[in-house]
């Protein structure tokens, strides 16, 4: 156990400064930036917008600027936005705490939902409440958040008025942008527990416990649950990539603060230090999630546990 | 089950965290603004959006204001002025009755305070500073006098010290705090104080109950009437009009044409469409590339294309077409411009093509000369309805046989990226503005937008006069000259006026807006219940 987790850290860590340099590398070679942009939309003239770049250090050669930012990183300081100069680390946090409770949010109703829709499309196959189930998941698998989202936006907001369309604040406002990004995350989460319990309901060891005449609670809670929701795990800590590219649409889209919208402006602006701070963070929180993902599935199935 | 912990361990920590908001106090008349984009920064004196001036308009005074019904400057924060004759000094009275929201006392001193920050290279700034064009110095003559002393005359300076970005702070706030942090704390003398600002999610003003030197231009020349604005960010297009329906927001700015179509009959809600000045949409013509090198090419693109079909389709008619460099309501607009440069003949456009020798010879419905199809590479942004626009100037050029490539970049710097590439044929751009020195960075030969690439001699003299003479008709001449030598060039094809489709509830009264078109007095605004 010990050298697995030594391995998987080991990897983590490669991982995070591949991404690190990565996005250094495409995004520093991108001709033009956040200042030239800002300068010229201020009517600034070509000499007074290189005399900036100059002065911003930007002009240096880019082995020095990404020594430069991997040093900072190291000291946690992310670097300052081209557009503000606040530091980016105070930016990102500014921003965190909305998409967190967006993200935690989403999570819990993707949760809960995909695996009653999983639950529901294996447990009852060939019933209408299957099918049912089956093309919901299809539903959420296929339709994009922009689209389920203005409809939800119209349907709950201006028809209804049960909720209020935007904003962020009270468990109201979080409502129906959790509901709308959660339900797109549960898709890939019933398929992956239908699945998954489908081919726990035909292995060897359901056919002798039910030849011992377990019953069928019995069987499913003891038996095919503890099989067939191990994947789960993994599909959970997965679908946070997906989330993080799902607030961005779903912060725009209901007008909540957060990280997406701040990547997305960012990338409009071109404000590439900001940019670099929500990339680096992503792939931290992805990198370590996905790491706990695996040790949490090692501790859960003693299969794993073997060095190998 | 370990999951099933996780999942209750992490529903606490949700219901804590969304436990923490709170309601409004019901007593206080407060509405909601919507913005469209989300600037990167708020700090007038750093940041060169224009959104930031619709909620900081009101947060600041200016040394002038520009009338918006006489076009003509009237007195600020400084109650007269007299310009030297040479054009270079600039001698301000200041009022004597202001104090800024914190309670510093306004005078010469704070004016001085501001145009150093604005002039520090460190505050880094992005628009303020290149307005104040050749600025030298400032003297400070007694406690309520000051004077503004220029390298070279420059016609604008009046009109930029009417923007907000020359907009002036309480010294007292801008020692307290340093240029990354006072976005967040600003002060001004304005009829309404700034409360909060939380980058993404809101900014917030409260109504300001000293004031009493409003620009004698107000219908209200006391405090503001409506206690709280928050304003919020509507980047996506299609949540604007649902905020609305909902009651979600009550004011809004650039809704889609379509939307505005569809609300014309909702009576909650009431549209104001407002002209804006500065350049139309348009698209300029690059002249060092083939095929429109050839100024032949280029009018008979101008003949081809059907402005009046592109405003009905794409802008559901409410915008005035445009036939110059400049919008109609901008100053010294040549009202001659539609007589003169006309255009919309396809047949022209035809025959313009066939005299430089392009015919159809291979019978594929596209025009070639030498076996070279006559192909355009047209390059878009995204804002503006441009994409739009430029998928019927396609439909409308492809009828004469012009091979037409559409190619749409996402932003401001990719479209700042394709114009420095000079891969395109037309590329669209328009800033906006008061004074038509605007023009100065696309035309002038040196210019840093100057995406026709002209290098007109003629054209040069002309801006550059036209900047630095003080005298009204001498520039109102200049430019009328500057508009037709740029078509007589055919380095642009205008299309339309910009025309901001704002709404508002019906229990909104008094909303107007100030000269620069797109920010809204808000000391006038009221909200009946």
């Amino acid at each position: 156990m010990r050298r697995y987790l030594i391995r998987r850290i080991g990897s983590m860590l490669l991982v995070m400064w591949l991404v690190v340099t990565l996005a250094f590398a495409t995004l520093w070679l991108l001709p033009g930036d956040a200042i030239e942009a800002q300068l010229l939309i201020g009517g600034a003239t070509e000499e007074q917008i290189e005399a900036r770049r100059e002065s911003l250090g930007l002009d240096d050669p880019a082995p020095i600027r990404y020594l430069r930012y991997l040093s900072g990183l190291l000291h946690g300081d992310m670097g300052r936005s081209l557009l503000t100069g606040q530091p980016v680390t105070q930016i990102i946090a500014q921003q965190a705490g909305a998409t967190l409770e967006l993200a935690t949010a989403s999570l819990v109703v993707a949760t809960v939902l995909g695996l009653g829709l999983g639950l529901l499309s294996a447990g009852a196959d060939g019933s209408v409440a299957g099918s049912a189930a089956k093309w919901i998941t299809s539903l959420a698998l296929s339709t994009p958040i922009y689209w389920t989202g203005i409809i939800a936006i119209w349907l709950f907001s201006v028809v209804l008025g049960w909720l209020p369309a935007i904003g962020s604040g009270d468990l109201r406002h979080l409502v129906l942008p959790a509901g709308v990004l959660g339900f797109h995350v549960a898709g890939s989460i019933a398929r992956v527990t239908g699945a998954g319990l489908i081919e726990a309901k035909s292995g060897d060891f359901v056919t002798v416990a039910r030849a011992k005449g377990l019953r069928a609670d019995a069987l499913w809670l003891r038996h095919i649950l503890r099989v067939g929701l191990l994947p789960v795990i993994t599909i959970v800590a997965l679908q946070l990539g997906f989330l993080l590219g799902g607030t961005v649409i779903t912060e725009t889209l209901f007008v909540r603060r957060g990280i997406g919208r701040l990547l997305m402006d960012a990338i409009l602006d071109r404000d590439l230090p900001v940019v670099q701070g929500v990339v680096v963070l992503g792939a931290i929180t992805y990198s370590v999630t996905n790491a706990l993902a695996d040790l949490l599935y090692a501790l859960a199935d003693p299969r794993l546990r073997v060095d190998g | 089950m370990r999951l099933l912990s996780i999942l209750i361990a992490t529903g606490l920590i949700l219901a804590v965290l969304v436990g923490c908001g709170g309601e409004a106090t019901p007593s206080v008349t407060r509405l909601v603004y919507g913005l469209t984009l989300m600037p990167s920064g708020f700090d007038p004196h750093i940041h060169a959006s224009a959104e930031l001036g619709i909620p900081l308009r009101s947060v600041y005074d200016t040394l002038v204001y520009l009338d918006p019904e006489t076009g003509e400057f009237v007195p600020g924060l400084a109650e007269g002025w007299v310009i030297s004759d040479d054009g270079l000094t600039y001698t301000f009275t200041l009022r004597q009755d202001v104090t800024f929201h914190d309670g510093t006392h306004f005078d010469a001193a704070a004016v001085a305070a501001n145009l150093d920050r604005i002039t520090d290279p460190a505050t880094g700034s992005q628009k303020a500073v290149y307005m104040l064009g050749p600025y030298d110095h400032y003297e400070i003559v007694d406690n309520y006098t000051i004077r503004i002393v220029l390298s070279e005359p420059y016609a604008p300076l009046l009109d930029s010290l009417s923007q907000v970005y020359l907009g002036i702070a309480s010294p007292t706030a801008l020692e307290q705090y340093d240029t990354a942090t006072y976005q967040f704390h600003q002060v001004g003398t304005g009829p309404y104080k700034f409360v909060e600002y939380v980058p993404g999610d809101r900014l917030v003003l409260a109504r300001n109950p000293d004031y009493a030197w409003a620009p004698r231009f107000m219908q209200n020349q006391g405090p503001p009437y409506v206690d709280e604005i928050e304003f919020r960010f509507f980047e996506d297009p299609a949540s604007r009009a649902l905020a609305l329906e909902s009651g979600d927001a009550q004011i809004m700015g650039e809704l889609l044409p379509s939307d505005a179509e569809r609300l014309r009959g909702n009576s909650a809600i009431q549209l104001y469409p407002v002209s804006i000045p500065g350049q139309p949409l348009q698209f300029f013509l690059n002249t060092r590339r083939p095929p429109t090198d050839d100024i032949a090419i280029r009018e008979a693109l101008l003949y081809a294309t059907n402005r009046n079909a592109i405003v009905n389709a794409v802008f559901q008619s409410f915008s005035p077409v445009a036939y110059g460099p400049l919008a109609a309501v901008t100053r010294f607009y040549d009202p001659e411009m539609p007589i003169l440069y006309p255009f919309n003949d396809q047949g022209q456009a035809a025959s313009l093509l066939a005299s430089r020798g392009y015919e159809d010879a291979d019978g594929d419905g596209i025009l070639e000369r030498d076996g070279e199809p006559l192909r355009i590479d047209v390059v878009v942004p995204p804002w503006g309805m441009s994409p739009e626009v430029g998928q019927l100037l396609e439909s409308q050029w492809e009828l004469l046989g012009i091979d037409v490539n559409l190619i749409q970049v996402p932003s401001f710097p990719a479209l700042r990226d394709a114009a420095e590439e000079g891969e395109y044929n037309a590329i669209a751009i328009n800033f906006t503005g008061t004074d038509p020195s605007l023009l100065n960075q696309f035309y002038l030969s040196d210019g840093a937008l100057n995406w026709s690439k002209v290098d007109d001699p003629d054209l040069d003299a002309l801006l550059y006069e036209a900047t630095s003479t003080l005298d009204e008709a001498r520039r109102a001449e200049l430019y009328r000259q500057i508009q037709r030598r740029i078509m007589d060039l055919a380095l642009v094809i205008p299309i339309r006026d910009y025309v901001n489709l704002n709404v508002a509830s019906a229990n909104i009264t008094g909303l107007r807006f100030d000269a620069q078109g797109f920010f809204p007095i808000l000391a006038e605004v009221q909200l009946n219940r």
